[in-house]
């Protein structure tokens, strides 16, 4: 590349960038800017939450952690293959059968692979913008200390910024789809806008079908005070130590209407009647090895 | 250990008992041509069907919901108990005409709801149980007085709350003062409603409710500043800036309902007020089994190509 053609890229850049902080009168981060963008960096989903001093604590702690003059932040989503999550079955389906559900691991190792690229393709676009900008990483970030809580959630950046609604099973169900969504998010100092939906639809059914479903118990029924009731500790045991489960993701995607196939099996059985007891029969079955 | 797990699943009875609620018997042959002049559903075309159903004011406004079961040849009527008497009163004429006796039968039976993740003990003894017709709100169940007694047996509120988050009405008495008409409560959605059963004026608003109904019953989500908040009910204002877009109705925990003027509900998320009612900032949604009739179901990027 010749010097020339140097100088004409950086004064390109700056000469967006000064239109960019002139044009904060006339928005130059506006929806169809940001369209185009998600369609340039090749994400299924985009949201934007701004920062300001009167948004939720937990959200303002995340930006702190990471990057404290963020003036907003982006969040991205991307499609999981419902070809996989179809395969996904509950442990007595596998009794002497291939374990389909195990695809699950690596599809999600992929996707992130696929939704961090488009991330940081996002902000090389606003550094050169001259806004400082952090790729959040989509495999999840570092736990507050003593809590079982992210220091940032993704999912609940996702619902204020009108991507979807948190469900009972606590995942994020998008309109477009259902809980079939990964997420990561970028923080930025550029002056994006909230996104925000026209007549916001509460995308879960409440249909409890993910309580009924989980082979540990680790979704309840929420109480009043609560929009959703998760022993944390017992799915993530479960899902690390026996089975890559996905099991209340590809029951929702049925009730919500975002599964290729209708009318699913999981629910019908009699199997899944007592939970409780699915999960006692898989622990008598370890004692027996 | 598995034997030990099907008898502890056995032991637990995870019916909300609701204990406001309260049953009337209509013993006589005329039973069903009694109740039919009141409600706004023809119970011939549900045949022998448990029916959900409700009886209006003179003004057209909800009432009294109430629940219709077939018990041998008799009719059980489920209620708010603090409605009997007034359901009694409105029966009474038509019951002497038609030499039907109505009975409040309150002490003789238990009146629970099983939500779709629950199991019930059937320990042998009488009990009947029903579809509540909408949608996720599970089923209802009349247990005699004398049968067994359960310490498992949860509170009505996590029905009501449940009911909240769906955008349903628990009970009409959670109204209050508030008059609300069947099609704003969404009944239409549910076909509940028999359009030759309604007044005149409602009959027009049901062909088109997209455009015909101003407001609507719909469910709020209180997002808490602190650990401790007010109730939000009684026709509390809800508020977008100093903007009244609306009523808070009834509320337990962090759901309520409220009745939302719709246009200056969409006004304030179009310049993206944030909405509040009694200091706490809430938010509040179209429910799921209702969202064909709201502008648009889409996220950030639907939303962008609609403005393109």
């Amino acid at each position: 590349m010749s010097e020339k053609s140097v100088i004409r890229s950086t004064e390109l850049a700056s000469t967006q960038q000064r239109s960019c902080h002139k044009g904060q009168l006339d928005d130059p981060f506006d929806n169809n800017w940001l369209e185009q963008t998600r369609q340039e960096i090749g994400a299924d989903l985009v949201g934007v939450l701004a920062v300001d001093e009167h948004a939720h604590p937990d959200f303002l702690y995340g930006v702190k952690a990471f990057l404290p003059s963020a003036k907003a932040c982006v969040v991205l989503g991307m499609e999981y293959a419902s070809e996989t999550m179809n395969l996904i079955k509950p442990p007595q389906k596998y009794m002497g059968a291939v374990k389909t559900g195990d695809l699950l691991a690596p599809h999600v190792n992929q996707l992130n692979i696929e939704i961090d690229k488009a991330n940081s393709k996002l902000v090389k676009k606003l550094r050169k913008l001259g806004f400082r900008s952090l790729a959040l990483p989509s495999r999840g970030l570092p736990l507050r200390p003593g809590e079982i809580k992210a220091s940032l959630s993704f999912a609940h950046v996702a619902e204020a910024a009108g991507m979807g609604t948190i469900g009972t099973h606590s995942l994020l169900i998008t309109p477009e789809f259902g809980t079939r969504t990964r997420l990561t998010c970028m923080l930025t100092e550029a002056p994006l806008k909230t996104t925000r939906r026209i007549d916001p639809v509460d995308d879960c059914t409440h249909c409890l079908d993910c309580v009924k479903i989980c082979p540990v118990g680790a979704i309840a029924s929420p109480v009043p005070g609560a929009r959703y009731q998760i022993d944390a500790m017992r799915c993530k045991f479960y899902r690390e130590k026996f089975d890559n489960c996905g099991l209340c993701q590809k029951v929702c995607s049925y009730a919500t209407g975002h599964s290729e196939t209708t009318g699913g099996p999981l629910i019908a059985s009699d199997a899944f009647q007592h939970a409780q007891a699915d999960y006692v029969r898989l622990d008598t079955s370890m004692e027996d090895n | 250990m598995q034997f030990a797990a099907q008898q502890q699943s056995l032991q637990e009875d995870q019916a909300l008992l609701l204990a406001s609620r309260g049953v009337i018997r209509l013993k006589g042959k005329g039973a069903e041509e009694a109740l039919q002049p009141l409600i706004i559903t023809s119970i011939d075309k549900h045949e022998k069907k448990p029916l959900l159903t409700y009886v209006l004011d003179d003004q057209g406004h909800l009432k009294i919901d109430l629940f219709v079961v077939r018990h041998d040849e008799d009719l059980l009527i489920e209620l708010d108990q603090t409605l009997i008497p007034i359901l009694i009163d409105l029966l009474s004429p038509h019951c002497k005409a038609l030499k039907v006796a109505a009975q409040d039968v309150t002490a003789e039976w238990r009146v629970f709801a099983e939500l779709p993740d629950q199991n019930t003990f059937d320990d042998g003894s009488e009990f009947i149980k029903y579809a509540d017709p909408r949608s996720h709100m599970g089923s209802r169940l009349l247990r005699p007085e004398n049968s067994r007694i359960s310490s498992q047996w949860g509170s009505e509120i996590k029905w009501a709350t449940h009911a909240h988050k769906l955008g349903f009405l628990p009970s009409t008495t959670r109204l209050q003062n508030l008059q609300v008409s069947p099609l704003e409560a969404g009944l239409h959605a549910l076909n509940l409603l028999d359009a030759e059963r309604l007044p005149k004026r409602l009959q027009a608003a049901i062909s088109s409710p997209e455009t015909g109904l101003s407001r609507r019953l719909l469910p709020m989500r209180i997002e808490p500043k602190g650990d401790s908040f007010p109730t939000m009910a009684g026709g509390l204002p809800v508020l977008a800036g100093d903007t009244e877009i609306g009523r808070a109705v009834c509320h337990h925990g962090l759901f309520a309902l409220a009745l939302i003027e719709l246009e200056p509900w969409r006004n304030a998320l179009n310049v993206g007020a944030a909405l509040h009612c009694a200091d706490q900032p809430v938010l509040i949604s179209w429910p799921s089994w209702l969202s064909q009739e709201s502008r648009g179901r889409g996220g950030p990027v639907a939303m962008s190509s609609k403005l393109n």
